[in-house]
């Protein structure tokens, strides 16, 4: 496809929209940004609205709009888990996310490794799930930057370059504005994207009369639309585990932290779910591409350019394209103020200078910012010849379900010491990465276990070995200490 | 910490409404919704069943939301 003049200027235009708010953020409901929850929450002022398009800014990426379409395209029915998951993880946030929200409120908190510092009273088990968050935050990052490939390649661009100058920008404007800049700037980004998918939704709605003869035409071509009978166990298990682990996302968290109230919460476990309507059109949309025969080449991640490009005019293409391309640039910023969060928070100030005052910690948050984007360039750069991107995901969502016990079951069993869950981490850790080890990394179902997903066997691993260890603790009259009250636990209902 | 009796049943109907219901529904029944016939529109059922819980799983929320919780704090 040939783009004019015009489409690259569109192209620029929108793309550069979002960069000058995402800087403009800085000054937005001025603060004074050398104090580090101003900087790195928001001042945990933001309401509903700008909630509802931060987190889901920070849930429907560019990730979503190359991956689910390519993942129905590749195997069918199996990526309709993420819309299960979605199901799964409202309610839990609804019902969960108040509890911590209100004790990080209380004590200050700006990531889920300062609650369990507090609540085991314990350092080290601590700095276990920050590195265990910024391990995840890793492969999220290169996702976004990867999910930008194919773009820049369409249009001509020099992709390694343009990775470079892109992430760069994101780099800045975080340094420049903290949370307030992709809030921000995830407003224009969503107002987009939402603009991209339902064009794209009603043109192919009329085309196709609704998506029903798509439908016919895989069915009789005996290509498989199901969940592969084979896959159901592993369906099962990506779903539950996924939308468990959804909340224990540092990015997640830190949009939870900046809300302004736990109703603010509760109200977007309700709004939220709007945004699921997207996963299942894109999911038709790969297998518009399917049907059709638009990729020819059959490399996935290009079911969903491929319909761009066949059925629209190459400048509502360019549109959809700096949608991808700010849908990643607008992500990566916040997960890579998370990780600075964790890397400031919980190793810095906690292992290196005790008495940072706050300006300093913002520098050193401002630093990592840095260091956390070039780190996910190289990431990104070296296992991005898998066309399966989405599997990138799953590790992190596998290795951040095993602090679990850490950050919620913790809410609930008081009585739950840091030995018991540091041992339940440890074996779920070393579960996960033996058997993403296994097969090499390639996938997250394991197929020796039913093509179980490999997060779920951690899960289960991790709680038995921690139920094992609390009954020897007891057994031993170990009382452990916390720093927190009990009447810190506000929301019991 | 010791519940009263109204505050027990309303935190097992929250739990039910917003854990439970989804889980069985969504995750554990995978194998019976995961059929081509009957058709909906054109639409596998699959495709179909996933589709509209999107919308119901929302209204399960809301209802709790206006109608079950009754923290003090909210």
């Amino acid at each position: 496809m040939n783009f004019t003049v015009l489409d690259y200027t569109v192209f620029f235009l929108i793309v550069l929209a979002v960069i000058v708010v995402s800087f403009l953020g800085a000054r937005w409901r001025k603060a004074d940004l050398s104090k580090i929850s101003e900087w790195s929450i928001g001042g945990r002022r933001f309401g509903s609205v700008i909630v509802w398009f931060l987190m889901g800014g920070d849930i429907y990426t560019a990730y979503s709009l190359i991956s689910i379409p390519g993942g129905a395209f590749s195997a069918g029915g199996l990526i309709l888990y993420a819309t299960v998951y979605g199901a799964i993880s409202y309610p839990f946030l609804y019902f969960v996310a108040p509890r911590l929200y209100l004790i990080a409120k209380k004590h200050n908190f700006i990531t889920g490794a300062d609650y369990v510092n507090a609540r085991f009273d314990s350092r080290i088990l601590s700095l276990l799930v920050a590195l265990t968050g910024l391990l995840a935050m890793l492969p999220y990052i290169a996702l976004q930057i990867v999910g930008i490939k194919y773009v820049l390649e369409a249009m001509k661009f020099p992709v390694l370059t343009s990775f470079i100058i892109a992430f760069l920008i994101v780099a800045a404007f975080t340094i420049v504005a903290g949370l307030r800049g992709p809030a921000l700037g995830s407003v224009i980004k969503d107002v987009v994207l939402w603009g991209i998918i339902l064009t794209v939704l009603v043109v192919l709605w009329m085309k196709f009369s609704g998506f029903g003869p798509v439908f016919s035409t895989l069915e009789t071509s005996g290509k498989n639309v199901l969940i592969p009978d084979k896959l159901m166990l592993g369906f099962i298990t990506l779903a539950f585990g996924n939308g468990v682990a959804w909340l224990l996302f540092p990015n997640l968290l830190t949009g939870i932290f900046g809300s302004k109230s736990a109703r603010i919460i509760k109200k977007n476990s309700i709004l939220l779910p709007v945004y699921q309507i997207w996963l299942m059109f894109l999911a038709i949309f790969g297998l518009v591409a399917l049907a059709e025969n638009l990729v020819p080449s059959g490399v996935s991640s290009l079911a969903f350019p491929s319909v761009l490009a066949t059925y629209f005019p190459s400048t509502f293409v360019v549109i959809a394209f700096s949608g991808i391309i700010i849908g990643s640039m607008v992500p990566a910023s916040l997960q890579a103020l998370a990780s600075a969060n964790l890397i400031t928070r919980n190793i810095y100030l906690e292992f290196f200078n005790k008495n940072a005052p706050e300006s300093r910690q913002v520098l050193i948050g401002r630093i990592f910012v840095v260091v956390m984007i070039f780190a996910s360039l190289l990431f990104a750069i070296v296992p991005a010849a898998s066309g399966l991107i989405f599997y990138l995901l799953t590790m992190s969502y596998a290795w951040l379900l095993q602090t679990l016990p850490a950050i919620i079951i913790s809410m609930y069993w008081k009585n739950l010491d840091k030995y018991s869950t540091g041992l339940g981490w440890a074996a779920g850790f070393a579960v996960v990465t033996w058997g993403l080890f296994d097969v090499h990394f390639s996938s997250s179902l394991l197929p020796t276990f039913g093509y179980m997903y490999v997060g779920i066997i951690g899960l289960a691993v991790n709680l038995a070995v921690l139920l094992v260890a609390r009954a020897i603790v007891a057994s031993l009259n170990y009382r452990s200490t916390t720093k927190l009250q009990p009447g810190d636990y506000a929301d019991f209902d | 910490m010791s519940l009263n009796y109204a505050r027990r049943n309303r935190l097992i109907l929250k739990l039910t409404l917003l854990m439970f219901i989804p889980w069985i529904a969504l995750v554990f029944a995978a194998p019976l919704y995961n059929r081509y016939y009957p058709t909906v529109g054109g639409w596998p059922f699959l495709y179909f069943y996933l589709f509209i819980w999107i919308f119901i799983q929302p209204v399960i929320t809301f209802v709790v939301y206006k109608f079950v919780d009754r923290e003090a704090w909210l």
